[in-house]
């Protein structure tokens, strides 16, 4: 039985993994030698999800719109089964995330891979973050009142 | 009635390859590609996502291309796109509230935690056309601040709802599967997560017009712009093979909260009620009629009289919708002869009547 | 987790539209049998037939019923189709039975509205045998004549039942029998003689 912390840190890396670039991912993945071995147990499929939002914004759900997602399963060669679930339709993405889902459950390869492949992709988004906010954060008014009647 | 006519087949094909033609334009200047559509045309993208029902710019994008530029045909292109695909499931509902906020403004409190940040906007431009654009080039990089927004802003109302006279919005702890017009059609009375799904689907000019019908007069509900916010939400989904939530990425999002005078009624006191707008990426126009629809749409569980077409529900969810009301409308473009011979026929039977009734009458008159 | 993350279909797509096909071939003729290929492995108890429909048919909007022969598969089911399982059989979208001899009477299962008749339970009988030259005499739509079906393996009321539930049509549920990698459909509209 997996404990929590462990499924909260799946959890984390499959987040920073389908916010990364599949050629970055790609390149992380020809980085490993050997290649590593796995086997596709659900070959990545491109569907949709429903986007949930909610009534005034915290009330009761109702049905947005969709949005593309794409899927797939592999078992690393040591059995663990890789998980990968991305926005839009990169079916290619979907199955370096599964991979990479596998991998980082080996004890032996997960401190190499979060500092080689999740803490950069962590670190980018931060920073594509922060360029936004501080772009909107540019674009806040300054109120200054006038005093009239003096 | 319809009637099967051959021999189009031909015609239809050579007009096919001539709107293919129409399409690309004149060779000489250079074919559009998708992601020049998707980054510079992104507000056009925006608009086929939130009707189409479906994100994806990509997609999108494709769509305007293929259909020149019309937005309705492109949401139609999307529609029919999404019945090809199998559903994996819903999301967790989002929090807008942990958006990463590009814009956000308040009409109602000037001071805002996090101040009135207006982003990249239209407001205050003076819809003067820029020349320079004719000639291309790289704008400026925007100014960057010091420092950054913070990564979340919480919701205006919820902050500065202090008196509690602004109705609030609370999850119910079990909330029922919400109705989704996907699988099941329009029923009435429309609950209101139908009318929600309806409404963000439905076309942004039909919505635009019902609010500013509202504004006029037409079911007046002194609506002021409690707070308009767009930027980033993370969408989670429950993976079955996973057993907990699984973040996907990141959609861009618009919504419009807004804040109406109510004068209370037996069970409420008198307060401000509220109307709700979102639409994918940026459509702040479409979020702000769709607010000041679904509040008009509110009239009867408020109690208030229903007296126009904006608080009327059969008649905005059975309008509001662009792909069925182009499709009923242009289908009057299809063959419809042995319809009209039939009525030639009824046409000149009443005639005949008419002219013998006319003679008849003349005859008696003349004795 | 290892029965659950048995390989399904090798592809997906094109896998299940020959099974739904197929499927689609017995259902319009009532009684005929035909043969589905299989998923790559199915789990134990599961004949090919069996788990190529539910890969076939079940997803996340299906509530799926499994009778406790089948129990053992619905991880297997969540993590293939995604579909969920409901303890309630008059709330399921299709039902598996793996055993026929106690499966609950066939009222016990949603047979739809006089409205929405399509909106009942579809049943996934696995039996022990099937045969279509001898048994039940099989009359009604996509048949020309008659039909023959024999299935092992059902409990003495099950003929009663399925008889009784004709006069109630359009209401009704659609019974799929598998057995190996043969299937064999008794839709609604078939009428049943001895």
């Amino acid at each position: 039985m997996k404990s929590d912390h462990d499924a909260k840190n799946r959890q984390r890396r499959l987040a920073a993994l389908a916010r990364s670039e599949r050629e970055t991912l790609e390149d992380a993945l020809d980085r490993i030698k050997p290649p590593p071995r796995y086997d596709v147990v659900k070959p990545a499929e491109t569907g949709l999800v429903m986007v949930r939002g909610r009534a005034g914004g915290s009330g009761a759900p109702f049905n947005l719109g969709e949005m593309t997602v794409t899927r797939c399963v592999v078992r690393g060669a040591d059995g663990a089964l890789g998980v990968g679930y991305v926005a839009g339709r990169d079916r290619r993405k979907a199955e370096l995330v599964a991979i990479f889902d596998a991998l980082l459950q080996d004890p032996e390869r997960v401190g190499q891979l979060e500092s080689d492949v999740i803490a950069p992709a962590e670190q980018r988004r931060r920073e594509r973050q922060d360029h936004v906010l501080a772009r909107a954060a540019a674009t806040r008014v300054d109120f200054f009142t006038v005093v009239r009647g003096e | 009635m319809y009637v099967a006519v051959k021999g189009g087949e031909r015609a239809i094909a050579n007009a096919h390859a001539w709107l293919a033609e129409e399409r690309r334009g004149d060779p000489a200047v250079p074919e559009l590609t998708v992601a020049q559509i998707r980054e510079q045309q992104r507000l056009a993208v925006d608009r086929v996502m939130t009707e189409g029902s479906l994100y994806d710019p990509d997609l999108a994008a494709l769509a305007l291309k293929q259909a020149r530029g019309d937005q309705v045909e492109a949401i139609f292109l999307l529609r029919a796109y999404r019945t090809t695909l199998t559903r994996f499931g819903a999301t967790v509902p989002l929090e807008t509230s942990r958006m990463t906020v590009r814009r956000r403004v308040s009409a109602i409190f000037k001071d805002v935690p996090g101040g009135q940040v207006l982003g990249p906007t239209f407001d205050y431009t003076h819809r003067l056309l820029d020349f320079a654009l004719a000639a291309n080039g790289e704008p400026p990089a925007a100014p960057i601040a010091e420092t950054p927004l913070a990564d979340t802003l919480p919701g205006v109302i919820d902050v500065l709802n202090r008196e509690s006279l602004i109705e609030t919005e609370v999850a119910p702890s079990e909330a029922p599967t919400p109705p989704d017009l996907t699988r099941e059609p329009l029923r009435f009375p429309a609950p209101r997560a139908m009318r929600l799904q309806n409404l963000a689907r439905g076309d942004e000019g039909f919505l635009l017009a019902l609010g500013y019908s509202t504004q006029r007069g037409y079911g007046r509900n002194h609506p002021f712009a409690g707070e308009i916010r767009f930027g980033e939400v993370t969408v989670e989904f429950e993976a079955p093979e996973l057993g907990f939530a699984v973040e996907l990425g990141d959609i861009e999002l618009t919504e419009c909260q807004m804040v109406n005078q109510f004068a209370g009624s037996k069970t409420e006191p008198p307060q401000f009620t509220r109307g709700y707008g979102t639409s994918f990426g940026h459509g702040e126009r479409k979020a702000m009629g769709m607010a000041l629809v679904d509040r008009a749409l509110r009239a009867a569980e408020l109690g208030e009289e229903v007296t126009s077409p904006a608080q009327d529900t059969e008649f905005v969810l059975y309008h509001s919708d662009n792909v069925e009301a182009q499709g009923f409308v242009q289908h009057l473009k299809l063959p419809h002869y042995v319809d009209f011979q039939s009525e030639l026929t009824v046409i000149r039977g009443m005639r005949r009547t008419a002219a013998q009734t006319r003679e008849a009458a003349l005859a008696e008159a003349a004795e | 987790m290892t029965t659950a993350a048995l390989p399904g279909f090798a592809d997906n797509v094109h896998d299940a539209q020959g099974t739904f096909r197929r499927l689609l071939d017995a259902m319009a003729h009532p009684g005929r049998i035909v043969t589905v290929p299989g998923p790559q492995a199915a789990p134990p108890g599961l004949d090919p037939a069996t788990a190529a429909l539910l890969l076939t048919l079940c997803d996340g909007e299906t509530p799926v019923w499994l009778d406790p022969g089948a129990a053992a598969i619905a991880d297997w089911l969540a993590f293939h189709a995604g579909a969920p399982v409901t303890t309630a059989p008059a709330r399921a979208a299709f039902a598996v039975v793996l055993q026929p001899q106690a499966m609950p009477a066939l009222d016990a299962f949603d047979w739809g509205t006089d409205e929405v008749p399509e909106a009942s339970t579809t049943l996934i009988v696995q039996v022990a045998s099937l045969a279509d030259d001898t048994g039940w005499t099989l009359r009604g739509p996509g048949i020309a004549a008659q039909a023959r079906l024999a299935v092992a393996g059902l409990s003495q009321n099950w003929f009663t039942d399925r008889r009784a539930m004709q006069a109630a049509f359009p209401r009704g549920v659609d019974v799929v029998f598998t057995n190996g990698h043969r299937v064999a459909a008794l839709p609604r509209t078939t009428i049943m003689e001895s």
